[in-house]
């Protein structure tokens, strides 16, 4: 009876993993991957015949099936270029870099597209952890901090439950070490993570976007940003006006329609 | 026998008496301090003008000395015009006082809080409660009048009469009527209409009338600033020309025919943020002069000696600051405004918010260039009276055989001339010449409103001409540049049956960018990688688990080894007769040597079980160690010894032991297991 129950209760446990990874995997776009690679090359195929205006309409309708694909972002984004929409390419050439931070090719195009403004030089003792923190992908920093985590758990469990001394104290010796290095990537990720998901990055839409003192035309034009722009977006309870903080640190209010996040 | 029985009921049994007895007195005693406490609240002064320090004090009395914490004070109506209430110190006296119950201590905490009022009218503060010893207490109501400023000081011009605030001199009403239109701060603006964006300068001045000081009994030159409050420019944007001086300088100046001595407080260039009616708070100023009058000390409640003693550093910094200083307090009236709408007649269609009085220029660092080799720098630079900072890009036209490589650097800065903020915004564009030739660049050009002149205007450079010679390098192009009206496309046709319907690249779109990028689509899906999904809970749990798991096992498993061991030397007794047993019938085996061989394996497998060691390699050394530090009898370890060797040397020795030699080894051997298990 009691080895039912054990049976029972393990099968429950395998059945609940099961359906947790299950949803996890599970997609919510409603086109196909072969139907998406298929639109992709056939805008590719479209931008090789300098047809810009229509591959910039294939990609942006494989982008509107929630198909996330650094590779798919950096051509819609340079088919936005040619077609001299700014702001949709550095939104655009900043999602593919999101992805795939280290691709040269992103970096290069998005230098030559974005308004100067956005060459912020941040402050000098901070270069190194943003730069550190910037070469990786949040799915990058994610992947290593699990990895540790889990061979950190698994290397403190077994120096827990190993009765040969010698090798319990190499194992313990191998968690601290995992152990500091999962802190450290954990602090990477975590940094990566807020930013993606709690600090809001945006870009202006509009060219000579105007940002005034508060939220509405009657208030004191601050500045005029360029198309392009790319600004971060404050926490602000209204739908027409985002307040902002431009690259240079002042804050300011933008009319919300033209701003796309990132 | 009834007061024994009285007293012993008393003492005796009912013992919870007592704490209800102790309960009870306490009660009494802070219900007859509770009843003791008054509270009141006055102002001073009750009768006040605008401008004017109005200091609210909250009395505390109470029998005997009490712990009273600070009062909590009734929120001010915003529509009051009352600046919020500064906590100015509090101060305690004590007297004795004689009753009828005999003599009793009084004390009487006195809070004080300061307050401005800037608007006229009369405002009733509600009471101000106290909590005493969980009671709570409440003050009177208190009411004051606030009137428009003193419009006749005899002593002041007619040009400003109506501007200035009389200063406050605490506790000396004589002194402050008499320093009425003497002493004050004059706050000058440029204007006070002007439009929206427009930068305006507001300075304070402190302006003195010497002669009336000195009737007034003070010394100008004894005179020691202390505290200056700026206050705040909510709803303008505000950048500081001169912050409030180490030192005041004062210049004589007239106005209205009288003269004064004026010294520079503070200077700030404003801008508004919004339109309409804004108003900038009162600046004081904090003055202590030597009166040649006053004899004694002053108790100012709220700047006075709490703050500089005679003995503090600022006593011992400044001699002056002695016994007879008196303490001026000198505040400007608010400043309003009335903000402007920029003129909606004849606004440019993209103008873009810049006001001021503006004048724009163009150089370029070089005239002589290589085509597709040489860069020219064009710096523009805009200056002038205004906030620059908030300037656009000049607008600039096609520029006929010359390729802007990059938007414009920009640089702000500013600079103070003739007490003038002189703003000036600094644009670099990179030029590279694309033609040879006598090129020319265009004027660049920018809309501004000149608050001045108070009409909308184009800031223009003059055309700037460069000689373009041929470069060597040049560039051979992939495609052949499109004549005006062309495309790429057009101006490049492809062969029959390849592209017919190419987009035509913008103008302004980026040249040389990196190709796209072909192949499969390795798209992205959400999940635990990307932060999401219940999995990464999963996964974030486990090890933790693992860990606890790991944890919760390796601590039963050492509670079971040690139960184990304990067991083992629990039974080693035991073990070790049953073992002895079976050594005692090997005594007649004839087999001497079989038996001290079991005798040895009997005695090591006891002392073994005893502690917690393998049988199989103990040695005789390792028992005595293990026995001296259990603190056993030196004659039975040395008994241990001598059995054992006599066993080692038995099995081996070619002379076989008789009877009585096994029996004295087995008895010898039952004795000390016997006394060792103990131990």
């Amino acid at each position: 009876m009691v080895a039912l129950i054990r049976r029972m209760g393990v099968n429950v446990a395998l059945a609940t993993l099961v359906f947790l990874v299950s949803l996890s995997l599970r997609s919510s776009s409603a086109m196909t991957m072969t139907e998406a690679n298929q639109a992709f090359n056939e805008g590719n195929a479209l931008y090789q015949q300098q047809n810009y205006a229509e591959a910039y309409h294939v990609y942006s309708g494989i982008v509107d099936e929630r198909i996330r694909s650094a590779d798919l972002y950096y051509n819609l984004a340079n088919a936005c270029a040619r077609l001299g929409k700014t702001g949709e390419a550095v939104l655009y050439y900043e999602r593919a870099r999101s992805l795939t931070p280290r691709d040269n090719d992103i970096k290069f195009n998005l230098q030559k597209t974005q308004p100067a403004i956005n060459q912020h030089k941040p402050f000098v003792l901070s270069v190194p952890f943003i730069w550190l923190k910037n070469i990786f992908s949040l799915r990058e920093w994610m992947g290593a901090f699990l990895a540790m985590f889990l061979l950190w758990g698994v290397t403190h469990a077994s120096a827990l439950l190993i009765s040969n001394r010698f090798t319990a104290k190499t194992m313990k010796a191998v968690a601290v070490i995992v152990g500091v290095a999962a802190l450290v990537v954990g602090a990477f990720t975590a940094t990566r993570y807020y930013d993606h998901y709690y600090v809001q990055h945006s870009v202006v839409m509009e060219p000579n976007t105007s940002v005034f003192s508060g939220p509405g035309e009657k208030f004191t034009p601050l500045s005029t940003l360029p198309e392009g722009a790319k600004i971060r977006r404050l926490n602000f309870n209204d739908s027409t006006w985002a307040h902002v903080t431009l690259p240079d640190g002042r804050r300011g209010f933008i009319q919300a329609t033209k701003l796309q996040s990132i | 026998m009834i007061m024994l029985r009285h007293y012993r009921l008393f003492s005796r049994a009912n013992r919870s008496i007592w704490p209800q007895c102790v309960v009870a007195m306490l009660m009494l005693m802070t219900s007859s301090v509770v009843a003791q406490v008054k509270v009141t609240a006055r102002a001073e002064p009750s009768n006040a003008t605008i401008g004017e320090t109005i200091v609210y004090s909250v009395d505390v009395e109470t029998e005997g000395q009490q712990q009273v914490p600070q009062p909590q004070l009734p929120a001010f109506d915003s529509s009051w015009g009352f600046t919020p209430p500064n906590f100015g110190g509090s101060s305690t006296e004590f007297s004795f006082r004689q009753t009828n119950a005999g003599m009793s201590q009084q004390y009487v905490i006195h809070y004080h809080y300061n307050f401005m009022v800037t608007k006229a009218g009369t405002f009733t503060i509600p009471e101000t409660t106290v909590r005493v010893a969980g009671a709570t207490y409440k003050s009177n109501p208190v009411k004051i009048n606030v009137t428009k400023t003193h419009a006749t000081a005899a002593q002041l011009p007619a040009e400003l009469q109506g501007s200035v605030a009389p200063p406050q001199v605490p506790n000396q009403p004589q002194l402050q009527n008499a320093l009425n239109g003497a002493v004050f701060v004059l706050p000058i603006v440029e204007t006070k209409q002007p439009y929206a964006g427009q930068q305006v300068l507001l300075g304070y001045h402190l302006c003195v009338d010497k002669d009336a000081l000195a009737r007034a009994g003070l010394v100008l030159e004894t005179m020691h600033a202390d505290r200056v409050d700026i206050p705040e420019f909510q709803q303008f944007i505000k950048d500081e020309v001169y912050p409030p001086p180490k030192q005041l300088q004062f210049r004589e100046r007239e106005f209205g025919g009288k003269r004064y001595y004026v010294a520079p407080l503070y200077q700030v260039a404003v801008t508004p943020t919004k339109t309409g009616k804004l108003s900038v708070q009162p600046f004081r100023l904090s003055m202590w002069f030597v009166s040649k009058n006053k004899k004694g000390r002053s108790s100012d409640p709220f700047f006075g000696d709490d703050i500089f003693p005679d003995d503090a550093i600022f006593g011992a910094m400044n001699p002056f600051m002695s016994a007879n200083r008196v303490q001026v307090i000198a505040s400007s009236l608010p400043v309003d405004f009335n903000i402007r709408q920029l003129p909606t007649e004849d606004k440019p269609a993209n103008f873009s918010g810049a006001v001021g009085e503006f004048k724009i220029s163009a150089q370029v660092d070089r005239r002589e260039a290589k085509a597709d080799e040489d860069v020219v720098k064009l710096t523009v630079k805009v200056e002038g009276k205004g906030d620059a900072s908030a300037l656009p890009l000049p607008t600039m036209s096609t520029m006929k055989g010359l390729q802007l490589l990059e938007d414009p650097k920009t640089s702000t800065n500013r600079r103070v001339e003739n007490d003038q903020l002189v703003y000036s915004k600094t644009y670099d564009y990179i030029l590279r010449p694309t033609e040879p030739g006598a090129l020319s660049i265009p004027p660049l050009s920018m809309n501004v409103f000149n608050p001045k002149t108070e009409q909308y205007g184009v800031l223009e450079t003059d055309p700037i001409g460069l000689d373009v010679s041929p470069g060597a390098n040049k560039q051979v192009a992939l495609v052949a540049p499109a004549p005006p009206g062309q495309s790429n496309a057009q101006a490049n046709p492809t062969q029959e049956g390849e592209v017919t319907n190419a987009t035509p690249e913008t103008p302004n779109a980026p040249q040389d960018l990196r190709y796209i990028h072909v192949g499969t689509l390795n798209a992205v899906t959400p999940g635990v990688l990307s932060g999401q999904g219940p999995l990464l809970y999963v996964l974030l749990a486990t090890p933790p688990l693992l860990v606890l798991a790991g944890t919760i096992i390796n601590r039963r498993r050492s509670s079971q080894d040690a139960r184990r061991g304990y067991l083992r030397e629990a039974a080693a007794g035991v073990v070790a007769r049953r073992h002895l047993k079976s050594v005692a019938r090997l005594m007649n085996s004839g087999k001497p040597d079989k038996f001290f061989e079991e005798l040895a394996r009997a005695t090591r497998g006891f002392f073994g079980d005893k502690l917690h060691l393998e049988p199989t390699g103990l040695t005789i050394e390792q028992i005595e160690e293990e026995y001296r530090r259990r603190e056993a009898s030196p004659d039975d370890i040395a008994r241990v010894r001598t059995l054992l060797e006599q066993c080692d040397s038995a099995r081996y020795s070619p002379i076989k032991p008789d009877q009585a030699v096994m029996e004295e080894a087995y008895r010898s051997a039952a004795e000390i297991l016997s006394k060792l298990e103990k131990v």
